[in-house]
């Protein structure tokens, strides 16, 4: 394996037509990591991902995987890549035991007795047809099988998507597991940004085609922040609005008792300036969420494009 | 292959379901018998019709069924992925899928025709076609092949919603076009057989086309419909489209040949004049390929014709117009064009004549006037004459019965013609055409008690006397205008042992052949013999034309007339004058004689030292003149040739 990004793209640009699905973007997923990537409904994840895995090709820039091209070397990188699609689509016909018998001899490093195990685990039955499972264990047995070659790389395309949360929690609880034993690289898309934040080491997020966000959760975390405080009128204060100039602010609403910004600057020394500032009053800053972070960056009040540092 | 052979069990296993189709057709066959109202006296002919239809339905319809949903489904349900997530390369799955989705079909066909042989019926009389069963059945397997692939892409490209529809209408229209300009080239050219090859190679073309553009289809198109379409049709019609091209260019080649491409040659030369109609196998093309060619001896210049209307070329008797009948489009049910040549202008081109012939099958012959300005077209029954030069129809008739073969016409004057029709066994008629009343007039008959059966006529030069020959009545000689027999110049001859010839004055020579020795009789134009010019010993014999007035061609074999070979023999002549006989060469026929079958006989007769009679050929092709003062026969060149 070349270098020690487990996935890379550069310059990456995909239409449709005149649509514009991906922007000229760029991102690295180190080994290790576990790398997830929000973005809202067309904001261009799928896109990204069937590139990554070699399904389509990209219309400029490119995209590698563990050190290899993926449109070129798709066939072999499977062999090292599980993946688990936003749709099942495992033809609903066949059991999972077929589907098993299908992908084993496909994998150089197929352990069925880790596979047999999950499915008991997750309480699939082996000869139902998988058209018949649950949407859970549909997905569950996706990644059952995405597990069993023992893979270098996990690629999880919004896999909790609709999944209770009985069937969520079993899944992360999967991945988490597989990860402390094999320490294997993740990249998955999600909407479920609750039940990623514990588990994601970097974050990006894309909006319109454009990646805005990539970075560590925790200095993302770090940067970010609420503001809330009041403004109030003094002898030497005539002019009101300025006082966030110091700040990116990325989103702000005006509320009865004050204001209230979302800073994608935040440092400690830069609030204490705005606290003491003539006229700010009642100012406080507390951490946000995932959740918060990406409705700041993403959501429709964000008012620049500028989660970026 | 490991991938492969794994993709093609699981695309077989998941369609398992069409063989209860064949399974169900099977059944059916083998209960059709039972069904009331069924023939119960041959049940395995009952069953075999059913199997024709039933096996025949599901082999079409499950490689349809299954061919559309090999992919295109898939893909545009976003179903595809489940194989790209895997390390499958794209050619084992598209061939794999392919395996599979046809093994199926094969199979659900074959147990849908397994009546066939287990009801004692062999696969051929089940067809009721006369092809060896193999050939039988490759040809069935390929077709089901070809329309399990062409449904597949159908399927792909209906599916994908995008605008390279508008690119495989593009192509296939492409393709129409260029098969249509090399039936074009090739159908009026008679190069059926050649169009047939063109035909085969495009078929096998677009089912290889079909079978690697679904290749690059899984392999650039992936898991995108549109970008699969895309790859579908560029590799399709870049193979299709060039190679439909590439026939395009063929047919042009095949038909681009020139004299010297032309083997196993048949001729006919004018009465007069340089130019000489070649016929021919075309060296290099097809085998069943035949080519035409009107060649100036002198400069080699050339025109090509169709061999399929060359048997329409007429020379005028001065030798200085040459017309024949050209297709307007590929159909024998098209019309025909008069082309003219005017053969004495060098240089000059053949031309179209305003003169139009509606349906081609019905054209029976083309006759020039001597002078070449007006042409008698018989064609549908009716006799019609043509001035060349405008096209103007000057006077047409009904003829009053249809006759198929042996119809001869002859100017008398600018104004009148004769026609001899023979349409019974034993009777023909001799009619004049007057233009200037537009009325025609029985001048008189001619009739047999035998059937005048193997017929050979020919006309005296001033058109007074018919010479017929025939195997059941013997040799006549006949009035040129009432048919009345002037004299029986020799008895019914089963055998070939007699043969005769016009000379340029009227008088008749008529060879004969006794106990191995061969006689040449002469007589005068009212029938009375003259002399008697023994020429040698012989088997058999041919007489060709006078190489100059009252000197007569004639080969001699040692060998019987239907042993091979036997008309390229010691060519003689004989001076009628002396009686004396001249050895002129070895292994020579005269070049014009007797073949080939389709040039009207009166285009074989030349004039007196005319170029037409004195030219010989070799059994190899090669051509002599013979010189008329020296007797000596030398090379001879068309021109170029």
């Amino acid at each position: 394996m070349r270098g020690t990004a487990a996935m890379k793209v550069e310059t990456l640009t995909v239409r449709y037509g005149k649509k514009v699905a991906l922007d000229r973007v760029g991102l690295e997923v180190p080994l290790g990591s576990v790398y997830a990537l929000l973005g809202r409904n067309g904001s261009g994840k799928s896109s990204l991902v069937r590139v990554l895995l070699g399904q389509q090709a990209p219309c400029e820039g490119h995209a590698e995987l563990l050190g290899e091209p993926s449109w070129g070397a798709r066939t072999r990188l499977m062999a090292r890549v599980g993946v688990v699609p936003e749709d099942p689509d495992a033809p609903p016909a066949m059991t999972v035991r077929a589907l098993e018998a299908f992908c084993r001899p496909l994998y150089p490093s197929w352990d069925g007795t880790s596979l047999a195990a999950r499915l008991d685990r997750f309480g699939i039955p082996a000869d139902a047809p998988f058209g018949g499972l649950s949407k859970g264990q549909k997905g569950l047995s996706l990644l059952a099988l995405a597990l069993a070659p023992s893979p270098e790389l996990l690629v999880l395309d919004d896999p909790t998507l609709g999944l209770d949360p009985v069937a969520r929690k079993a899944f992360y609880e999967e991945v988490i597991g597989e990860l402390a034993d094999r320490r294997t690289t993740v990249f998955l898309t999600t909407h479920d940004l609750a039940g990623i934040e514990p588990i994601a080491d970097r974050v990006g997020i894309l909006k319109e085609g454009r990646l805005l966000v990539d970075e560590p959760l925790e200095s993302l975390k770090a940067r970010f922040r609420r503001i809330r405080y009041a403004n109030e009128i003094t002898e030497e204060r005539t002019e009101f609005g300025n006082e966030l100039d110091a700040f990116d602010a990325v989103q702000v609403k005006v509320r009865g008792w004050g204001s209230e910004a979302v800073v994608s600057n935040y440092d400690d020394a830069r609030f204490e300036t705005f606290r003491t500032t003539d006229g700010v009053v009642d100012a406080e800053a507390s951490p946000l969420s995932l959740e918060d972070l990406f409705l700041a960056v993403a959501g429709e009040g964000a008012r620049t494009k500028g989660g970026s540092r | 292959m490991n991938s492969t052979w794994t993709v093609a069990a699981r695309e077989f296993a998941a369609r398992k379901s069409v063989l209860y189709a064949g399974i169900l057709a099977a059944l059916l066959a083998f209960g059709a018998p039972f069904v009331p109202g069924a023939s119960r006296a041959n049940p395995a002919e009952v069953r075999a019709i059913v199997v024709l239809f039933l096996g025949t339905s599901v082999a079409v319809g499950s490689a349809l069924l299954v061919g559309a949903s090999l992919f295109g489904p898939d893909l545009s349900e976003k179903r595809l992925a489940w194989y790209f997530s895997r390390p499958i390369a794209p050619g084992a799955l598209w061939w794999g899928k392919l395996a599979g989705g046809f093994g199926i079909v094969l199979l659900a066909s074959a147990i849908a025709w397994s009546p066939v042989p287990l009801n004692g019926t062999s696969l051929v009389s089940a067809t009721a076609t006369g092809a060896p069963a193999l050939v039988l059945l490759t040809l069935f397997v390929a077709s089901l092949l070809g329309l399990f692939l062409l449904a597949n892409a159908v399927s792909v490209a209906f599916r994908s919603h995008s605008l390279w529809l508008l690119f495989d209408v593009a192509g296939l229209v492409a393709t129409g076009l260029a098969i249509w300009f090399a039936a074009r080239i090739l159908v009026p050219a008679d190069g059926l057989a050649a169009f047939a090859t063109v035909a085969g190679v495009l078929v096998f073309t677009l089912l290889g086309a079909l079978a690697v553009a679904g290749s690059q289809q899984v392999a650039r198109g992936r898991t995108d419909p549109k970008a699969a379409h895309a790859a579908l049709s560029r590799t399709l019609w870049a193979i299709v489209v060039s190679t439909a091209f590439a026939a395009v260019g063929y047919a042009g080649w095949v038909v681009s040949y020139s004299p010297t491409d032309l083997r196993q040659l048949s001729f006919a030369v004018g009465p007069t004049g340089k130019w000489i109609l070649l016929s021919g196998r075309v060296a290099g093309r097809n085998p069943e390929f035949w080519g035409s060619a009107l060649v100036d001896s002198e400069s080699g210049r050339f025109v090509r014709l169709s061999t399929r209307t060359a048997w329409t070329l007429t020379f005028s008797r001065d030798g200085r117009r040459v017309a024949w009948a050209e297709l307007d489009g590929m159909s024998s049910y098209g019309p025909l064009t008069v082309m003219v040549l005017d053969a004495a202008s060098p240089g000059t081109a053949p031309w179209p004549s305003r003169i139009v012939i509606g349906k081609a099958k019905d054209l029976e012959m083309l006759t020039l006037s001597p002078d070449g300005s007006r042409l008698a077209v018989v064609a549908a029954k009716t006799l019609a004459v043509h001035d060349v030069a405008t096209g103007a129809l000057i006077g047409a008739v009904r003829l009053p019965e249809p006759t198929d073969r042996g119809r001869r016409i002859r100017f008398e004057s600018p104004t009148s013609l004769f026609l001899y029709q023979p349409f019974a066994p034993t009777e023909s008629s001799l009619y004049r055409f007057d233009l200037l009343s537009k009325k025609l007039e029985k001048t008189g008959s001619v009739r047999s008690d035998n059937a005048i059966s193997g017929s050979f006529l020919r006309l005296s030069p001033a058109g007074d006397r018919i010479l017929l020959a025939s195997h059941s009545i013997g040799t006549w000689l006949l009035d040129g205008a009432t048919g009345g027999r002037i004299a029986s110049l020799a008895p019914p001859d089963e055998s070939g042992l007699v043969r005769s010839q016009v000379l340029g004055d009227g008088r008749v020579a008529v060879g004969r052949l006794d106990e191995g020795s061969l006689t040449l009789q002469l007589f005068t134009r009212d029938g009375a013999r003259e002399s008697s010019i023994p020429v040698g010993a012989a088997k058999s014999f041919r007489i060709g034309g006078e190489v100059s007035d009252g000197r007569l061609l004639v080969v001699t074999s040692s060998r019987e007339s239907q042993q091979e070979g036997a008309r390229y023999a010691r060519a003689v002549v004989v001076d009628l004058a002396k009686g004396t006989v001249t050895r002129v060469a070895d292994d020579l026929a005269p070049a014009v004689m007797g073949f080939p079958m389709w040039i009207p006989s009166d285009l074989a007769w030349c004039t007196p030292g005319s170029l037409g009679t004195r030219l010989l050929r070799s059994q190899d092709d090669k051509l002599f003149l013979l010189d008329p003062v020296t007797l000596h026969s030398t090379p001879f060149s068309l021109g170029g040739r």
